[in-house]
């Protein structure tokens, strides 16, 4: 790894740890390798966001040519919004790819990030199904991240939790995992019927 | 001791003669050595086009041995005054207050003619009856003055030591001076290309701009760019024959300022004397590359190294027909191209070759030409708007503007978005990504070639032909060559659309 790329992380790591952003426990930043190439981030879901009070774990990589070249970041913890996948957690954010400029740091990735979450651009979108749900019925997209939010990442319950849970929880004994009953559940609106049937076409 | 070289010259002749010299010198002591080698008295020393005053050191001129002096004899043996002006602070007396005063002194003369020294002082004037200026360098001397009232014409003779007065008599402005070009010395930054390759310190040196002789002596010193680099500045060109006013200036590497060699000023690395920080690593070094953005963002030498090499290899330059293939502040902000490309042959021959290249293409496609696709060619062609069926000129190899390939009958059935079609793959010389190197030496790649076509993560570009790999990320891809930046998609290999946005933006 080159010596600018790690001295840049360095420092980055600990404009993270010192920032007022980590006091307030919004953002953090983690070492999973020893040698700074691979970290971790995490950010809280703003408030008055479906992703309120939930924690996303990020995967952060850094390439060797940083901080010329963008750190490649997708979320671990997984997510329903329109601009970052349901199954694989890459994210669209033009920072990330033809946007991005040297001078931008991890702190100021982990911060639009966090922005990304309390403004979706939907006309955007890396998730085409969520945008379509985000754009023809909000209120399912709202209920569905909300959810995603509660069971992935440990966001607050609301009050129709227990009601997707069961429907999740009936799929479940027909044996499909969880997470594929989340994804196809969400997919079609919360029909199960419809849900069941993809999966087992 | 060391040799330097000192040209001479007065109106009637002119030589050349060495001179011993000791680095801790300062030039009175020069001075000196040279009237005894001469037997003439050196009115005015000239280096790099400006006269040198006494106190300088010759260490502080950056001499090296067999460094060359001009030097203007006096007409007579006894300089007059001449205005240079010093100022002096210190009171001349202990009852007046300590304050400044300017002292008339020829500064070339030195001691040899202590009559053009005289100090006013509020109605009264001292001229100096001797002097011992040994310690000259340091700012301190001695010598005694006549008194004149001016007031009165009775002229009281008080012949005094004025520095006895004093104590402390010491030539404030040039001492101050002095120390700072000291610790922080000003220099130009140059690109010096046949020795170094490297960026540099410059030396700025003048001759004139008629017969390029370095006799030339400056009316005013340059003090910005615009002064050095446009015909502003004009002096005089003490050579016998020549009537030459305007000067001009060029550039000398300081490693080896005795070699006739190419420095090329770096307008944009300039001095950091406000320790601005490097935005890309927070270090605060002498130098910085400065862009030219409204915030005029700035960065250390090798982040900027970094910085066009990494840009360069991955073809991320901007072409604008304005300013040409260049890159921008690396914040990202608004015009702040790099105007002159000497800045880039920081990266190295080979990539400076590279960049010279792309720009050329970049250039060609801007035209609406083309570049040849045959193996190992790679020529630009800028052929008629309706010509279909091009024959490069440099390799006779005749092809399809269309699609590119071989020339054919009928009607081409394939459209490149881009007409001119970047043929990566068959494009000499050039390279998308740093790791694929395209030797630029012709030999046929199409077994290379056909690896790439059978590697899942590249594939072409379907507006410009350009080889693109894919390492991650969506399906939605922008092309990076500079006339071309097609959205397309991964998985269609063709223009962006609703469909993939909707059905497979990120398989």
């Amino acid at each position: 790894m080159a010596s600018l790329a790690i001295q840049r992380v360095k420092r980055e790591f600990k404009e993270v740890v010192t920032s007022s952003e980590a006091e307030n426990s919004q953002i953090k930043l983690e070492m999973v390798a020893e040698n700074l190439k691979h970290l971790q981030g995490e950010i809280k879901g703003p408030p008055d966001t479906p992703f309120e009070g939930a924690t996303f774990i990020l995967d952060i990589l850094i390439p060797d040519s940083y901080p010329f070249n963008p750190p490649k970041v997708k979320f671990a913890t997984k997510i329903w919004h329109p601009n970052i996948s349901s199954a694989t957690g890459a994210i669209c954010l033009d920072i990330l790819k033809d946007q991005w400029a040297a001078a931008m740091t991890l702190r100021t990735v982990l911060l639009s990030i966090q922005a990304l979450l309390a403004s979706a651009e939907p006309d955007d979108p890396q998730d085409a199904v969520v945008a379509k749900q985000y754009k023809e019925t909000p209120e399912i997209y709202h209920m569905t991240a909300k959810f995603w939010a509660e069971f992935f990442a440990g966001g607050n319950p609301s009050s129709y939790s227990a009601d997707l849970r069961q429907k999740v929880k009936s799929l479940c004994d027909m044996g499909i995992q969880s997470l594929d009953a989340v994804r196809a559940l969400s997919h079609y609106n919360w029909d199960a019927t419809t849900a069941v049937e993809s999966i087992f076409s | 001791m060391p040799v330097i070289w000192l040209y001479y010259t007065n109106k009637e002749s002119g030589g050349r003669i060495p001179v011993m010299v000791e680095w801790d010198w300062n030039v009175f002591k020069l001075k000196q050595a040279i009237t005894s080698q001469l037997g003439r008295v050196p009115n005015k020393l000239i280096f790099l086009g400006k006269e040198i005053d006494n106190k300088t050191k010759l260490r502080d001129l950056h001499m090296i041995e067999f460094s060359t002096l001009y030097c203007v004899l006096a007409t007579n043996t006894m300089p007059r005054v001449n205005n240079t002006k010093l100022r002096v602070y210190g009171s001349l007396s202990p009852s007046l207050p300590s304050r400044g005063y300017d002292i008339q002194m020829p500064m070339s003369a030195g001691p040899l003619d202590p009559s053009g020294i005289h100090v006013e002082l509020e109605g009264e004037y001292y001229v100096p009856m001797t002097s011992h200026w040994d310690k000259g360098s340091e700012g301190v001397f001695d010598f005694s003055f006549r008194r004149y009232v001016a007031d009165s014409d009775t002229v009281s003779e008080v012949s005094e030591h004025i520095y006895e007065h004093l104590g402390e008599f010491s030539l404030h402005t040039s001492q101050i001076s002095y120390e700072t070009m000291k610790s922080k010395r000003r220099y130009f930054s140059v690109f010096c290309r046949d020795v170094c390759n490297t960026i540099t310190r410059g030396k700025l040196l003048v001759r004139c701009w008629n017969c390029k002789s370095n006799h030339f002596t400056l009316s005013c010193d340059p003090s910005c760019w615009n002064d050095v680099t446009g015909d502003v500045i004009t002096g005089s060109c003490v050579s016998c024959k020549c009537e030459g006013i305007r000067a001009e200036f060029y550039f000398n590497c300081i490693n080896h300022p005795q070699q006739e060699s190419i420095a090329t000023p770096l307008k944009q690395v300039k001095m950091n004397e406000r320790s601005v920080e490097c935005i890309i690593c927070a270090e605060s070094p002498d130098r910085l590359m400065v862009f030219e953005c409204t915030s005029l963002h700035a960065t250390c030498l090798p982040c900027f190294t970094e910085y066009v090499r990494v840009n360069l290899v991955s073809r991320l330059f901007r072409y604008e027909s304005s300013v040409g293939y260049s890159l921008g502040c690396p914040a990202g902000c608004p015009n702040s191209l790099i105007t002159d490309a000497e800045h880039f042959r920081v990266v190295g021959d080979e990539l400076y070759e590279r960049l010279h290249k792309f720009a050329a293409e970049e250039f060609v496609l801007a035209e609406g030409g083309v570049l040849c696709p045959a193996v190992g060619c790679g020529e630009g062609v800028i052929p008629g708007t309706k010509d279909r069926l091009i024959t490069c000129e440099a390799c006779c190899h005749m092809f399809c503007r269309k699609c590119m390939d071989r020339a054919h009958f009928g009607v081409c059935e394939r459209s490149l978005s881009v007409r001119g079609g970047v043929a990566g793959v068959n494009l000499k010389g050039s390279a998308i990504r740093s790791s694929w190197r395209f030797g630029g030496d012709g030999r046929d790649r199409s077994e290379e070639s056909q690896d790439w076509k059978e590697s899942s993560n590249i594939k072409s570009c379907p507006g410009c032909n350009a080889p693109v790999e894919r390492d991650g990320g969506c399906s939605h891809i922008t092309c990076s060559v500079g006339v071309c930046q097609l959205e397309w998609c991964w998985l269609c290999e063709k223009e962006w659309n609703l469909e993939c946005r909707e059905d497979h933006w990120f398989d």
